[in-house]
């Protein structure tokens, strides 16, 4: 279970969020919809632990996200942006694998990584590109090969992996599918419905709320931010 | 054709878009792993000739069987033939450790060289360039000449104050560069290039007040040379540059989790802070304790990485072992010429990894413009 207590963000001498609490409990699948600048990406930073929040908290499992070590933590909790700086020439597969780094120990087996690799490829439809350079993808088939790490990030291994059998595991995406076309929007969508089934949930941050209606409806329940709405009058 | 966009729509495509379909070459990923396989094949066997070539060459040459029979034997049997006991001399005490030296140093300025690339994401970054090397040459110096005017014995001080200097030298840089937990690449760039001009302003004073034999020591630091290496310094050089290159092959798989970006890394449970002063710290010791003993030394670090990767691409944990033989033999190949081609007369070795590196590394910028 994640939950944010009061949280407070602070940049400079804005507060870009302001006593914001919320709970995501496991199976659920959630939706931040809200304006441009209405903090839905700086929600979902506090919420990955990216940002020391000035006041309130947010624990996983009911550990502060500061407490937890960051290899345990990197096993439950996966994170999507919006942009990725990658700009290096390794293949699909190796950027997918990337996802695996906290679940690898010297016991780990290779070939059990590589499967959860190929799988997740799978799922998000780019099983055809993992030898491909990712630098020669097109933007949208880029922020699908990002998700296939999520998934991979999120994946509970087999044996020997070392991986945490119990807890919470959380998605946390920052428009997933503004880059997509309407097919791969439906993809991504069902994936991370599918993530949120497996005694995990899904964060979705999104703009335009017309796609939250192709939302598949599973337990799924839509947020809207106002924080910032008093600034922007 | 329509596209679905509601719920209950068909899965993924299994196929890629039609053009790509048609090609035929085979993928990236199995044409580096095809390269990778046959850079092993070549590099560990050349590895190993130049070892041999490097203990058998020079102003004394040694034939391959006495030199078998000597290595066979590290105390010298007393009823051996006088020829043999100065073959033994020379190989012992004068082409065991300089070769022992050239293959750890170069292995070490490789991959720091890819370490610190891999760190802040740009190829240029190199102990060179970011004034690691000058920084371990400056406190060399300041420790002989200042040694010398206080009176104070220099012995085991030099490699001390070198890695002191190398590691001031990387801090800096690190610490300008950093802002706001990222590494800006180009004040890391440019604060390589303030931290080169202040310590050659160091190293100019040094000349200044350093007596005549001062004078001869600090010229050879700003060139380098592996000729004055004996089996004391290799007391400091084996156990340093040994640590240094564990230290860093050990960040492999952290790197890499690095190339995704600095953030995405953390989210990955890289610890950033432990990864970026490891490196530091890693590189200070290697490429100090190795400049202290043998000098300036460029474009190892910046050079063998670079090629490797058009190679076998930016995966460290590929890259960085085959970065450590390819800078072996590198500057052990150069130590060899360095010694041979103008005998009896011995160039400096920095002089000859400059002038090779130099243009290959102009080479591969014009490369990687045109592509």
């Amino acid at each position: 279970m994640l939950v944010a207590q009061e949280l407070v963000i602070r940049r400079g001498d804005a507060d870009i969020l302001r006593g914001v609490s919320c709970t995501v409990r496991p199976g659920e699948f959630v939706v931040v919809v809200g304006p441009n600048g209405a903090g839905k990406s700086t929600l979902l930073h506090a919420l990955a632990g990216d940002l020391t929040p000035a006041a309130g908290s947010v624990c996983l499992d009911e550990v502060p996200l500061r407490r937890w070590d960051a290899r345990e933590l990197a096993r439950r909790r996966a994170v999507l942006a919006q942009h990725s700086p990658l700009d290096f020439a390794l293949t699909v597969d190796e950027v997918v694998a990337l996802g695996r780094a906290p679940h690898v120990t010297r016991t780990s087996n290779e070939r059990g990584h590589a499967a959860v690799v190929a799988d997740a490829l799978d799922t998000v439809g780019m099983g055809w590109a993992t030898d491909r350079a990712y630098p020669t993808l097109s933007g949208g088939e880029r922020q699908r090969v990002h998700l296939a790490r999520v998934l991979a990030q999120l994946a509970v291994g087999g044996p020997g992996s070392g991986d945490a059998v119990s807890g919470t595991r959380v998605a946390l995406l920052d428009e997933p599918i503004a880059a997509l076309d309407p097919r791969h929007q439906h993809v991504v969508l069902e994936t991370a419905r599918r993530l949120a089934e497996e005694n995990g949930c899904a964060v979705l941050a999104e703009g335009t709320p017309v796609f939250v209606r192709t939302i598949p409806p599973a337990r799924s329940r839509p947020w809207v931010t106002h924080a910032r709405s008093e600034q922007n009058t | 054709m329509s596209l679905p966009v509601v719920v209950g729509a068909p899965s993924a495509p299994a196929t890629p878009p039609a053009s790509l379909r048609a090609s035929s070459r085979p993928a990236v990923g199995e044409r580096r792993e095809n390269r990778l396989r046959l850079a092993w094949a070549v590099l560990v066997p050349l590895l190993v000739l130049i070892t041999i070539i490097s203990l058998t060459v020079g102003a004394e040459t040694v034939p391959l069987t006495d030199l078998v029979r000597v290595l066979a034997t590290p105390t010298l049997p007393a009823d051996a033939s006088e020829g043999l006991a100065l073959t033994h001399t020379v190989v012992w005490a004068l082409r065991v450790p300089r070769t022992l030296v050239a293959l750890l140093f170069g292995a070490t300025l490789a991959v720091s060289g890819a370490a610190l690339q891999g760190l802040v994401r740009n190829p240029l970054a190199d102990p060179g360039l970011l004034g690691v090397s000058s920084g371990g040459a400056v406190g060399a110096a300041l420790a002989i000449v200042g040694g010398g005017i206080t009176g104070v014995v220099t012995g085991g001080l030099v490699p001390i104050a070198a890695c002191a200097g190398a590691g001031v030298a990387t801090a800096l840089v690190l610490l300008l560069a950093r802002r706001g937990g990222r590494i800006d690449t180009i004040t890391l760039l440019l604060a390589g290039i303030a931290v080169n001009a202040f310590a050659g302003a160091i190293l100019g004073a040094c000349t200044v007040i350093a007596s005549d034999t001062q004078l001869r020591n600090l010229a050879f630091w700003t060139l380098g040379a592996l000729g004055g290496v004996t089996w004391d310094a290799l007391r400091w050089i084996v156990p340093a540059l040994v640590l240094a290159l564990v230290l860093l092959l050990r960040l492999a798989r952290s790197l890499d989790v690095m190339l995704l970006g600095e953030r995405e890394a953390a989210h990955l449970g890289v610890r950033l802070d432990r990864v970026t002063w490891t490196i530091a710290a890693a590189v200070a010791l290697g490429v100090g304790i190795g400049t202290a003993f043998v000098g300036l030394i460029g474009f190892v670090g910046l050079v063998v990485p670079h090629l490797l990767r058009l190679v076998v691409g930016p995966v460290h944990m590929r890259l960085l072992p085959l970065a450590a033989v390819a800078g072996a033999l590198l500057l052990t190949a150069s130590d060899v010429l360095a010694r041979t081609v103008a005998a009896p007369i011995e160039l400096p070795i920095g002089v000859l990894t400059a002038a090779v590196g130099a243009p290959t590394f102009l080479m591969l910028i014009l490369r990687r413009r045109v592509s």
